[in-house]
C-alpha cells in the first residue's frame, strides 16, 4: 500500500500537468460534495429585486444573479453535483458494459457469439449518436437515471471494441495457459487474470469520456431535453440565461467557463495516463 | 484486397439494415403521434383518416415490410410535414451541410497538421507549450457554448457575419468555425504526439546517424509515419462530426441535414427520420471503409499483414 502511494506521488511529480488536472478535479469534486456548506446562498431562493445582477459587483452574490434573482455561483455549485453524479454513473455503466462485452467477445473469438456482439458494437458506433440520444430520452423520459442510461449507451461501444482487441492478444499469453492448466475456469480467467491486463488500453480514455459526458449533459439540459427543473444542472443554469444572452451574457457564459475548466483538467489527466500506458510514448 | 473490401461492405450492409430496423421500431415506440402533431386540435375522424393515409394503422412488421419494399422501388417515403418526398427533402438540404463540412473539415485538417508539425518541430519550447495549450482549449470548449458566444460577439455585437439562416457562403463561416475548432485541436495534438513518436523510431535514428538534417527527418521520415494514425483519427471523428452538424445547425438555424433531422425527430416525421438516419449511417460506413482501404496504400506493413494488395 505504502509503496503504491509512493509510486503515485512519484508519478505526480513527473507529470505536473497531471497533478494540476487532478487538483482541479478534486477541488471541483469537493465543491459538489459539500455544496450545502460552500454555496454562499440558497440556490432556489429567488429575489426579483436583485435580478440580473452583474458578476463581481456584490460580495454576497459573487457571480451575479439570474433572471429571477437566484445566486448564480450557488446554482453552479449545486449544478456540478448533478452533473458529476450523472456523468460518473454514466461512464461507470459504460465501463461495466463495455468491459463485459469486450472480454466475452474476445474470449469467444472466433465464434458466433463474438460476431453477434461485434455487429451490435458496429451498429452502436455507426448510429448517429445524437439521434439515438434524443430518441431514447423521448422513450425513457428525462429523469436522471434515464439520462445516465442513455449516456452510458453512447459510450460503451468503443470500450468493448478495445477490450476485445486486448483480450484476443492477452488470452494467448503464457500466464493464461498456465492458469488454464491449473484448472481456472473462464469466469476466473476473465475476472482475475484478463481484467487487470486489458484495462490499460481504455483507462486513458475514461477522463476524456467523463468530460464529453459533462458536455453532452449540459447541452441536453440547455436544449431542454436533459435534466428537468427544479433540479439544477450546469446545462439548466446556462439555459436559464438563454433569453437574456444579448444583455446579460454571464448567466450562460459562467457555467460554460466552469465546463471548459473541468474539460481541460480531465484532458490533462487523460494525457498523462495515455503517456503512462502507451509504451510508444513513454520516453 | 478485393475480398477485404467486399467483406467490409457486406458487414456494412448488415449494420445498415440493423440501423434501419432499430430506427423504425424505436420511432414507433416513443410517445407522440405524427398525425396529432400535424393536425393540431382536429377531430378524431381527421386524425383517423390521417393515420390511414400514413399507413400507421397496420402492424409494425407490415409497415416495415412496405417500407423496405418501397425502398427497392427507389421510394424513401413521403414527409407529411414537408409535403414532399423524403428523397426531395434530403436533396434540398444536403447542400448547405456539405458547404459547412467542406469549409470545416479541410480547414481543421490544415490547421491541425500545421499546428501539430510546428509543435513537434519546436517541441519542449514555448511554441510547443503555447500550441498544446491552445489545442487543449479548442478541444475542451463545449461547441454549443462557443456557438452561443460567437453569435453574440461576432454576429450580434459587431455584425460581421450573419447569425442564422442561410443566404450565401458567409452564413456557413460561423457554423464551420464551431464545427472545425475542436477537430483542429484534436488533430494538432495527435499529429504532435505521433511525430514525436516517429522521431524515436529506428528509421529516424538511422537517418540521423547517416547525417540527414533534423528537419528533413521530420518532414520525410516521421511525417509518413503519422498518416495512418491520423487517418484513423479522422475516421473516428466522423461520428462526432455527424452528431455535431445536428447540434450546430440547430443553434444557427442553418437549414441543412442536421436541422432537418432534429426537426423530423421532434415532429415524429417517421419516414424523414428513417431516410436521414439511414443515409447518415451509409455515409459513415462508406467513409470508414474508404479509410480502412487507404491504410493498405499508405502503409506497406499493413499491406503485408493483409496478404498484399
Amino acid at each position: 500500500m505504502a509503496e503504491r502511494v509512493r509510486r503515485f506521488f512519484r508519478f505526480c511529480k513527473k507529470n505536473p500537468s497531471f497533478t494540476v488536472g487532478l487538483v482541479i478535479m478534486v477541488l471541483i469534486f469537493v465543491l459538489a460534495v459539500f455544496a450545502e456548506w460552500i454555496a454562499p446562498n440558497d440556490p432556489y431562493l429567488n429575489n426579483p429585486k436583485i435580478k440580473l445582477m452583474a458578476p463581481f459587483t456584490d460580495a454576497a452574490y459573487p457571480l451575479g444573479t439570474d433572471y429571477i434573482g437566484r445566486c448564480l455561483l450557488s446554482r453552479m455549485i449545486y449544478g456540478i453535483r448533478t452533473s458529476m453524479v450523472l456523468c460518473l454513473t454514466a461512464v461507470a455503466g459504460a465501463l461495466v458494459l463495455g468491459i463485459g462485452v469486450g472480454i466475452v467477445s474476445g474470449m469467444a473469438y472466433p465464434g458466433r457469439m463474438d460476431s453477434v456482439l461485434m455487429r451490435i458494437v458496429d451498429v452502436q458506433m455507426g448510429y448517429p449518436f445524437i439521434v439515438l440520444v434524443i430518441i431514447l430520452i423521448s422513450l425513457f423520459g428525462q429523469s436522471i437515471p434515464s439520462l445516465a442510461l442513455v449516456l452510458a449507451l453512447s459510450f460503451w461501444a468503443p470500450y468493448a471494441r478495445n477490450i476485445r482487441g486486448s483480450t484476443m492478444i492477452q488470452k494467448e499469453a503464457d500466464y493464461i495457459s498456465a492458469a488454464k492448466l491449473m484448472g481456472a475456469g473462464n469466469w476466473r480467467i476473465a475476472t482475475k487474470y484478463l481484467g487487470r491486463n486489458v484495462l490499460p488500453g481504455i483507462l486513458p480514455v475514461v477522463p476524456m469520456d467523463i468530460s464529453s459526458a459533462i458536455v453532452i449533459e449540459s447541452l441536453l439540459s440547455y436544449m431542454g431535453l436533459g435534466v428537468q427543473p427544479p433540479i439544477i444542472s450546469l446545462g439548466n443554469v446556462m439555459g436559464d440565461g438563454k433569453n437574456y444572452i444579448s444583455t446579460n451574457w454571464w448567466i450562460t457564459a459562467m457555467p460554460g467557463f466552469l465546463i471548459v475548466i473541468m474539460a481541460i483538467a480531465l484532458t490533462l489527466i487523460g494525457d498523462a495516463l495515455h503517456k503512462q500506458f502507451d509504451p510508444k510514448l513513454r520516453n | 484486397m478485393l475480398s477485404t473490401v467486399i467483406k467490409r461492405l457486406l458487414q456494412g450492409l448488415v449494420v445498415i439494415v440493423a440501423v434501419m430496423v432499430v430506427t423504425f421500431v424505436l420511432l414507433r415506440l416513443i410517445p407522440g403521434d405524427p398525425a396529432r402533431t400535424m393536425a393540431g386540435n382536429a377531430s378524431q375522424e381527421v386524425i383517423d383518416a390521417l393515420h390511414e393515409e400514413m399507413g400507421l394503422n397496420d402492424p409494425i412488421p407490415i409497415q416495415f415490410f412496405n417500407y423496405v419494399k418501397n425502398i427497392f422501388k427507389g421510394d424513401l417515403g413521403y414527409s407529411y410535414f414537408c409535403k414532399d418526398d423524403v428523397s426531395q427533402v434530403i436533396a434540398g438540404s444536403y447542400k448547405a451541410t456539405l458547404i459547412m463540412v467542406g469549409l470545416a473539415l479541410p480547414s481543421a485538417v490544415f490547421l491541425g497538421l500545421l499546428l501539430g508539425l510546428l509543435a513537434a518541430v519546436f517541441h519542449d519550447t514555448v511554441v510547443d507549450r503555447l500550441i498544446s495549450s491552445v489545442s487543449i482549449l479548442f478541444q475542451s470548449m463545449p461547441n454549443y457554448w462557443v456557438a452561443i458566444m460567437l453569435i453574440q460577439i461576432v454576429a450580434v455585437r459587431y455584425k460581421l457575419l450573419p447569425a442564422s439562416g442561410y443566404k450565401d457562403v458567409k452564413s456557413a463561416i460561423l457554423p464551420a468555425i464551431v464545427l472545425g475548432l475542436p477537430l483542429a485541436g484534436v488533430f494538432a495534438r495527435n499529429v504532435r504526439v505521433n511525430m514525436l513518436g516517429g522521431m524515436q523510431q529506428n528509421f529516424s535514428k538511422a537517418a540521423k546517424a547517416r547525417g540527414v538534417p533534423g528537419f528533413k527527418i521530420l518532414m520525410e521520415y516521421s511525417f509518413r509515419d503519422i498518416l495512418v494514425p491520423f487517418l484513423t483519427l479522422v475516421g473516428s471523428q466522423l461520428g462526432f462530426l455527424v452528431g455535431n452538424c445536428l447540434l450546430i445547425e440547430n443553434l444557427f438555424g442553418y437549414p441543412g441535414i442536421g436541422l432537418q433531422t432534429l426537426n423530423a425527430i421532434l415532429r415524429r416525421d417517421y419516414f424523414l427520420v428513417q431516410g436521414l438516419v439511414v443515409m447518415l449511417s451509409i455515409i459513415f460506413i462508406l467513409l470508414n471503409t474508404v479509410i480502412d482501404i487507404s491504410y493498405l496504400y499508405l502503409d506497406p506493413r499493413i499491406r503485408k499483414a493483409q496478404g498484399g494488395l
